[in-house]
């Protein structure tokens, strides 16, 4: 047994070690007006963002996209007038980062990059030289080798999305206002898919594959509408499912998928708002939530799914703001309409991307 | 180690106070641990830092004197100090005292993030605080002191809010009264 000045040792130890422990995420985003990236600590409980000591930090020129490796131990960032790749090395303690020289030429203007889920191959997306550029990752210090020379598409790739296999790589061009469709072999080699490309809409823009491999969700920025294809398992292959396009708010940029997929949300620019919709995980359709679309502010650009489910940020080029809304919760049970926190953090310029850590 | 050596040069020059009497000066050093609000700076979660603590006081009056403290915080990454002054309340008593004083001054804050061109990041901004010492008077001119303090702090462009305990060795000089009997 413990006596008196034990136990109230132990319950200061208690106590002391209770303050502040919270689960949290790291977010990136890119500044391309700042040639830096900023950190920042995502409080689960509340999804609060707290910038990291020492954001930003310095990268190339005009900084576009960003991803994180899954194992959370690095960062990359496309420098899209350098037409280089940045390394970062993420702060196991805190989250900031370190860059690591040199960077890595791309073709030119990458504009979208993207990571396979096992983290072994990187895709880039070099709007000017129309081509795709892959890299296999060294898994101990994030050094990307090409793996061959660019795999050139038809005229101004935008960007890309990976299937969770890593089997097929889906790249959409605005000119086409198409989807290009590629499986990806064990080396990272591309092939082209047997029906590609499959049209999407008018100023596509924005891809994303579900979390399950199910679907195919496009953004066609003129159409103001979204695309929902179906991919055959088998060989990568598009297939519109029924209903699709559906209709979004005016002047859709970007979507953003939950991680059980069930909800799907589309920032647009000129409405000011963000759609929402609950995806039928059989069919693809997609219903409108009722509550929606939800009020955002000025001209949000990019909407991005925290890796819980639990929160969407919404950011402001123009605004130079992060808002942070809540999925509703009933019991245990997510409802798919969004509730905003209150709270926005500002950005000390506009924001090209951000990634969030697992 | 030259702080060690000069703090027990003071306590062999402190010889010749006798026990009741009230010190003209008091000067403390020990260990100490800050409870550091690392949230602020992007850090999962609060952190403990280890370290050291200085202070000397002038007693103006039986009661009232004037404090200057000092102390710093070392982490695998973080490194803080504080240089502060203020005044003190001391209620005296026949074996201990317990001392009450506010602190105002600077704090100065260090992350160590391995950087390409720089080996980390510093920021140096206002801080304030207060709290209290109990003293025990172990021998006429030594006592032992257990003090917390509470910090607020400006770094980084955030405010901190940092708890502060210290444990040490209280050297007594001077004399200007006796301490009331009970």
């Amino acid at each position: 047994m413990l006596d008196k000045s034990n136990r109230l040792a132990l319950t200061w130890l208690l106590l002391l070690g209770s303050i502040g422990c919270t689960s949290t995420h790291t977010a990136y985003l890119t500044l391309p007006t700042l040639n830096g990236i900023s950190a920042y600590r995502i409080d689960n409980n509340s999804g609060r963002l707290t910038l990291i000591v020492g954001s930003p930090y310095a990268t190339g020129n005009s900084p576009g996209p960003v991803v994180v490796d899954p194992s959370n131990r690095f960062v990359w960032v496309a420098n899209r007038t350098d037409d280089t790749i940045s390394l970062f090395k993420i702060d196991s303690v805190n989250g900031g980062l370190s860059e690591v020289l040199p960077r890595t030429t791309t073709g030119y203007a990458p504009l979208a990059m993207v990571i396979n889920s096992s983290g072994s191959f990187l895709f880039v997306a070099n709007e000017l030289s129309s081509s795709i550029s892959v890299y296999s990752i060294n898994s101990s210090n994030g050094a990307l080798l090409a793996v061959s020379s660019p795999f050139p598409t038809p005229p101004n790739p935008v960007a890309l999305a990976v299937t969770p296999s890593g089997n097929f790589l889906y790249v959409v061009n605005s000119n086409l206002g198409s989807v290009l469709a590629y499986s990806v072999s064990a080396s990272g080699t591309l092939q082209t898919i047997a029906g590609s490309p499959f049209f999407s809409g008018n100023g596509a823009a924005a891809v994303a594959v579900d979390p399950k491999g199910h679907f195919v969700y496009v953004v066609n920025t003129t159409d103001s509408t979204v695309s929902i294809f179906a991919i055959n398992s088998a060989t990568g292959a598009l297939s519109t499912v029924v209903g699709s396009p559906f209709a979004t708010g005016t002047a859709p940029v970007s979507l953003a998928l939950t991680p059980s997929g069930q909800f799907l949300y589309v920032a647009n620019a000129s409405s000011n708002n963000i759609s929402g919709y609950t995806i039928d995980p059989t069919t693809g359709f997609a219903t409108a939530i009722t509550e929606g679309p939800f009020s955002v502010g000025t001209a949000p650009t990019l909407v991005v799914s925290d890796p819980d489910g639990v929160y969407i940020y919404a950011l402001s080029q123009t605004s130079k703001t992060i808002t942070v809304f809540t999925l509703t919760t009933t019991g245990q049970e997510v409802q798919g309409d969004l509730t905003n926190t209150g709270y926005s953090a500002a950005t000390s310029e506009p924001v090209a991307a951000m990634s969030i850590s697992q | 180690m030259a702080a060690i050596v000069c703090f027990f040069f003071l306590g062999w020059a402190s010889v010749g106070l006798e026990a009741q009497q009230v010190p003209r000066f008091d000067v403390f050093g020990g260990y100490s641990d800050r409870l550091f609000d690392a949230k602020k700076l992007g850090y999962p979660n609060y952190t403990n830092l280890y370290g050291w603590n200085f202070a000397t006081t002038g007693h103006i009056f039986m009661k009232y004197g004037v404090v200057v403290d000092a102390s710093g915080h070392y982490g695998s990454q973080l490194r803080l100090f504080n240089y502060m002054v203020g005044p003190q309340y001391t209620r005296r008593r026949d074996k201990s005292d317990l001392d009450f004083h506010f602190l105002f001054g600077k704090a100065q804050t260090r992350a160590n993030i391995e950087q390409l061109t720089r080996s980390g990041f510093e920021s140096v901004g206002r801080s304030m605080g207060g709290g209290l010492d109990f003293n025990y008077h172990w021998k006429p001119r030594y006592s032992i002191r257990v003090g917390a303090d509470y910090f607020r702090s400006n770094t980084f462009r955030t405010t901190q809010n940092d708890a502060r305990v210290s444990v040490g060795l209280v050297l007594h000089f001077g004399h200007m009264g006796h301490r009331r009997k009970l």
